[in-house]
């Protein structure tokens, strides 16, 4: 029964691949409404060596380096990247590189679900020296197995470009899958789009593979039909522990088991630094982050943070790292706080020293992609008099150039329900 | 005179236990929902979604696995819309709100000796120690914080108490002091569990903790590395978990005095280390400091009518 389901499963998936049913050729109404059933159909299975749950994920100088990264069912004993800046489809000899995969391993199971489920195994490549703003083109081998042909553009150094920013994809499985449909549909629509900031929160268990497993699947929903893939910049929530999150994203464990912060590079003028709210403030972050803000301040012209429990919170109370976090927010003028957590959408106005300032941070959050939103406080001080807050599933849409950083909050049905532009700080 | 003295610690328990009402309904009020209105909310979204459904029909389409059987025909047409989903979520939220709201005017009713005498209202106790502890198993089931698994032993000194207070008021005034010692031993066990939970969570280094260490030597202008911090919250572990164990077996009150000033400091810690006044979570709290000061109370009013006998 269970090679009949996953050979049938294939058979479907192959025949909708070449019917090329479009995920992103849907309109924002069937967006909404789109079929969860339907969309598993068009994933592909986890099966053999065949390469899948495949992701681009970025940390670091995203103008030349960037991982790609897939999941086997089976272990195998060869994977393979081909890729290159021209297309050869999988004619996969052609490709300028082919790099052998170093870093293939078992997806961490806990006992419990090792009763009954199988694990999977990850593979990544991490790929250095490459030009910025240029689309690569890669084919991932497993086996003898191939993919089809997929491509990811690496961000321009000092072009103007967009970014994607969300979290909390948690719970709410179809919810889910529509979110990524509308990130796909804002891909196709905005070719400027480099990538998916996503503010964590991914699954509810992170010990969990089984729900992982899903997550993973899921996000193939992001890529085009033409084969563009959304790359990804992770972060670390309250729901992402154990070590199945470093075994997806290819993050080498920090000192502190599970600990995680980095710095990621979009061109020369972008910089964002994610922290880690799991974890404590005080001692290493703490050294860390100071170190990181006083020297990328004087240097960049959109200076951004990231993490996951809010500072400024619209629904729960603040993060336990707010005392340290925010002092230094302010001292070395970050331009914009990025924040999940609060399932709702808000916008403060700009804050310093507990209050409303012109010069000070703006906080936006606090995840939509796909968790059940919840009430915000709508009387707080930091979210009235220019403020803004409201619920629904939603991603948040950064344009960047040199005189301004325009933020647009993006229903799941493509309304633009919030703007707000910045202007970049005197020099 | 012993039972007058017993009759004072009484009241003094049902004080501790009013405040922690007093601090669940505020938080619950201005900040965020109990853990068990959002274990509800979050069964009935997935109920509404049909995630059972939608992640079984995933696991067999995609990973060839039965676990959960499901035909190739399942309706997985969500139940309600998403706007309804969130009314019912609001409705959720305003009984929970009132339900705090209606707990911590009892508890402070309760405090009338009048309807302390009431056998049959103390059971009320029984109900307010049994909603504590399923709050603290439902957060535990939420999960998404650290050690959040163990809050049941770790808010032991906040649900433990009321059945214990439920038991001394149900119990027959006419009876001896033997009865009592039940009550007593509770109290002595709530705090043993709670001290035993974080000095284990400090053993592993729950990163507040540690926030909480740095910074509040911080205040006194003392600078602890990383790895010192490591050290001292592992000391600070083995500390709570070596007491923990100690007072189950020799009841002595300077380890009472040092339970309660201990439970105090960490309670006060958050406006202390940041500055920031939480006073709610302190509140919260209060019951890791007042609860060893009433078995302190209890063992040395004993001790002096031994003596005085
Ligand atoms: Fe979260």
């Amino acid at each position: 029964m269970k090679i009949l389901n996953t050979a049938l499963g294939i058979a479907a998936y192959c025949m909708l691949s070449m019917t090329n049913l479009s995920a992103t050729s849907m309109t924002d109404d069937e967006i909404t409404k789109a079929d969860y059933k339907k969309l598993i159909k068009m994933l592909t299975p986890l099966a053999g060596s065949t390469p899948a749950q495949w992701r681009v994920v970025w940390s670091g100088d995203t103008t030349t380096t960037a991982t790609v990264s897939w999941s086997t069912a089976v272990s195998g004993k060869k994977h393979t990247l081909h890729y290159g800046t021209k297309p050869f489809g999988t004619d996969v000899a052609k490709y300028e590189n082919h790099l052998e995969c170093k870093k293939s391993g078992a997806y961490s199971i806990n006992a419990k679900e090792a009763e009954t489920t199988k694990t999977a195994f990850y593979h990544h490549v991490p790929m250095t020296g490459l030009m910025p703003n240029t689309k690569y083109y890669f084919v991932m081998e497993s086996d003898g197995e191939f993919s089809r042909q997929l491509y990811f553009k690496t961000c321009p150094k000092a072009e103007n470009f967009k970014l994607l920013v969300g979290g909390d994809s948690r719970s709410g499985l179809a919810s889910r899958c529509r979110m990524n449909l509308r990130l796909a549909k804002e891909l196709k629509e905005k070719p400027e789009i480099v990538a998916l900031n996503h503010g964590g929160d991914y699954i509810g268990s992170g010990h969990s593979w089984r729900q992982w497993r899903q997550w993973l699947s899921h996000h193939e929903l992001t890529t085009l039909e033409d084969g563009r893939v959304l790359p990804i910049i992770p972060t670390r929530g309250n729901h992402d522990g154990g070590p199945i999150f470093f075994e997806v994203f290819n993050l080498d464990k920090m000192t502190d088991k599970h600990s995680f912060w980095h710095t990621i590079s979009l061109g020369e003028d972008v910089q964002i630094i994610t922290l880690d709210t799991n974890y404590s403030a005080k001692g290493p972050q703490e050294k860390w982050l100071t170190k990181q803000l006083s020297t990328i301040r004087p240097k960049t012209t959109w200076l951004l943070t990231n993490y996951h429990r809010p500072l400024y919170p619209a629904v729960k109370s603040p993060a336990g790292q707010t005392a340290v976090f925010v002092p230094l927010f302010e001292k070395y003028n970050v331009d914009l706080a990025l924040e999940s957590d609060g399932h709702c959408i808000k916008r403060t106005v700009p804050i310093r020293d507990g209050k409303k300032d012109a010069s000070g941070v703006v906080y936006i959050g606090e995840g939509g992609l796909g968790v059940g939103q919840y009430r915000p406080k709508e009387d707080l001080w930091y979210l009235k008099n220019g403020g803004y807050v409201s619920r629904g599933h939603h991603v948040m849409q950064l344009s960047f150039s040199k005189d301004a950083l325009n933020i647009e909050t993006i229903l799941m049905n493509g309304k633009v329900t919030d703007t707000h532009t910045l202007k970049p700080r005197a020099k | 005179m012993h039972i007058k003295h017993l009759e004072s610690l009484k009241f003094g328990l049902a004080i501790v236990i009013a405040l922690v009402f007093t601090a669940t309904f505020t938080m619950n009020y201005f900040h965020e929902g109990t853990s068990l209105s959002k274990y509800i909310t979050k069964q009935l979204e997935l109920d509404r979604v049909k995630e059972v459904e939608a992640v079984a029909y995933t696991d067999m389409m995609l990973y060839a696995d039965e676990l959960t059987p499901v035909s190739e025909d399942v309706d997985l047409t969500e139940k309600a819309g998403s706007e309804e989903g969130f009314q019912r979520s609001q409705q959720i939220r305003f009984v929970d709100k009132n339900v705090t709201l209606v707990l911590m005017i009892v508890a402070w009713l309760m405090l009338i000796p009048a309807l302390q005498r009431k056998r049959a209202l103390s059971f009320i106790y029984l109900l307010m120690g049994m909603y504590l502890a399923l709050l603290s198993v439902c957060k535990g089931l939420n999960g998404g914080s650290a050690f959040s698994e163990w809050a049941v032993p770790a808010h032991a000194t906040r649900w433990l108490p009321c059945i214990a207070l439920w038991l001394w008021l149900y119990l027959k005034p006419s009876s001896a002091e033997n009865p009592y010692r039940v009550v007593k031993w509770m109290l002595i066990v709530s705090v043993s569990m709670t001290f035993a939970t974080h000095g284990m969570e400090a053993i592993q280094l729950n990163p507040a903790f540690r926030d909480l260490l740095i910074g509040g030597f911080e205040t006194i202008s003392v600078t602890v590395f990383g790895p010192v911090s490591e050290v001292l919250l592992r000391l600070i572990g083995v500390m709570d978990v070596a007491l923990a164990l100690l007072i189950i077996f020799f009841q002595r009150k300077l380890w009472f005095l040092w339970m309660a000033a201990w439970g105090a400091l960490t309670a006060l810690s958050r406006p202390i280390a940041f500055g920031d006044i939480l006073w709610e979570d302190a509140l919260l709290r209060s019951g890791n400091c007042l609860i060893p000061v009433i078995i302190i109370l209890w063992i040395y009013r004993k001790n002096t009518q031994t003596t005085k006998v």
